[in-house]
This record gives C-alpha cells, sequence and structure tokens, in this order.
C-alpha cells in the first residue's frame, strides 16, 4: 500500500481525456487501498469535474488546457481540476441539481461530486477560469462539505 | 467502449458496454438521432448489462433521446442495470423516468 504519492496531469481539451484523468486518479485512490466503491465515487467525482471544465470551461473546444492534480496523504485523496476558461458567474446557482446551460445535461455534475466526495470547495473567476478541490478519506460515509468563493 | 444495436420491429435495442461518459454520450445521440430520424422507431430500450462506469453526460445524453422519443409518442426503457451503476442512475432519478427490464425479451414482450 501507497500513502502518500502524487500526480500531476495536463489534459488536451477533448472528450477523450475525461477517461484518462478518471483511470490516473483512480489508479492513485487503489494504491492506498480505497475500496472498489470508493474508488468508483472517486471515478465520478473526477468524471464530472473534468467534463465541466472542458464543457463549460472550454466551450467543448479543444487547444485548451485541463489541469488534474491529486496527492494522496495518510488515507486522504486530495484532487483539483483546473481550468482557465469562461468561469462562473454564479457559483451557488451552477452547483444546483438539474440547472444546466445545455438541455442535453443534467445538471448533476456538482450534485455527483458532492455526494461522492467529503469535501468540495469551487473557486472561479469569470474570464479566468474555475478551481474545483475536492478531498476524500478512506472510509467515510460523510455527505460532502461545500463551500464557495 | 462499445455499442452495437438491433432493430426489432419498431423497437430498436442499443447495447452498450464498458465506461459510459462524454466520448459514449456523443456516439449515443448520434446513433439513436439518425435512426430515429429514419422515422419508423418507436420504442428504444438501453441494454446496460456490461456497463462499468456512468457519468452524468451520458445521463445526459439518454434524457435527450427520451425526450425526443416520448415526444413523438413513443418510450424508452433500460435493461439490466449492473449494481456497480445503481447508485449513480438512482440518484439521477432517471428510473421514474424510464421502465427498467430484467432482460432484453421481456422489454420486448412488454412493449
Amino acid at each position: 500500500m501507497v500513502s502518500h504519492n502524487r500526480i500531476v496531469l495536463e489534459l488536451a481539451s477533448i472528450p477523450e481525456n475525461v477517461g484518462v484523468a478518471r483511470l490516473m486518479v483512480a489508479m492513485l485512490a487503489a494504491q492506498a487501498d480505497f475500496t472498489v466503491a470508493e474508488v468508483d465515487e472517486v471515478k465520478l467525482a473526477v468524471s464530472e469535474a473534468v467534463t465541466n471544465a472542458l464543457v463549460h470551461g472550454y466551450g467543448s473546444q479543444p487547444g485548451h488546457t485541463i489541469r488534474v492534480e491529486a496527492t494522496l496523504n495518510e488515507g486522504t485523496l486530495w484532487v483539483a481540476v483546473i481550468d482557465d476558461g469562461r468561469g462562473i458567474e454564479d457559483i451557488a446557482l451552477a452547483m444546483q441539481p438539474a440547472v444546466s446551460s445545455d438541455p442535453e445535461r443534467m445538471g448533476l455534475g456538482f450534485a455527483f461530486m458532492e455526494a461522492h466526495m467529503d469535501t468540495l470547495h469551487v473557486e472561479s473567476t469569470p474570464g479566468k477560469g474555475t478551481r474545483v478541490e475536492m478531498t476524500k478519506r478512506k472510509d467515510s460515509e460523510r455527505a460532502a462539505r461545500v463551500s464557495v468563493n | 467502449m462499445s455499442m452495437e444495436h438491433q432493430l426489432f420491429g419498431d423497437s430498436l435495442v442499443v447495447r452498450l458496454s464498458g465506461e459510459l461518459d462524454l466520448v459514449a454520450a456523443g456516439h449515443f445521440k448520434q446513433l439513436v438521432d439518425d435512426l430515429l430520424d429514419w422515422g419508423k422507431i418507436r420504442r428504444v430500450y438501453v441494454n446496460l448489462e456490461k456497463v462499468t462506469f456512468v457519468d452524468s453526460s451520458f445521463l445526459g445524453a439518454l434524457l435527450g433521446r427520451y425526450r425526443r422519443i416520448t415526444q413523438a409518442g413513443g418510450t424508452m426503457g433500460l435493461i439490466c442495470p449492473p449494481g456497480s451503476v445503481r447508485p449513480t442512475l438512482e440518484l439521477s432519478g432517471i428510473f421514474q423516468l424510464m421502465a427498467e427490464y430484467r432482460s432484453e425479451p421481456e422489454a420486448l414482450a412488454a412493449g
């Protein structure tokens, strides 16, 4: 088992890289013996955060970079997903379930992140980008504590 | 992710496997929309038996096709969602919209 580790990914903003981010962070969680169910929850949260960066931050346009940082520290996984895209005007509104700027989407991205991680922190500046930080501790059943900036 | 489809009269069965995310959402949307454009399909059944992961991008694509087929008077159902993806589907509320079937024969017989 690995108790300390860190990965940093810089991903081109194409849909195929959502799965790359999901897989790499899941592998990190698995190194610390997170359960299969916990790893599945991490995968979903990362998938949602990276998809948001791609679809909302960059308007589904290639040619941009999504940065994913993940750190493992004594049974706690910390993940940051960072874009320098268009940002979010009203974070509290964007985090409400079923609020999406696109009728083809369910608006459940933040709801899934909250449901499956222990903490969720969102910072965004319109025109500058968005940073989503999440943590998950092994064997934790707490619902996410949410904070916004 | 892989995707195949089969027609049974006016019913379309789409069989999916692997991880269903933004990439799968795009393929699923294009396949089902192209087949619905043909104008003869009344029911769509999505077989999830071999699916290992679902996120909200794919659920959004599913919901978009559900809206389209129900607005045209048709129906959509889910076949065999595995236990590992069931919590995500339940959290999304999709079971309140779509019937769930244990097998393709059960779904096709119900239609």
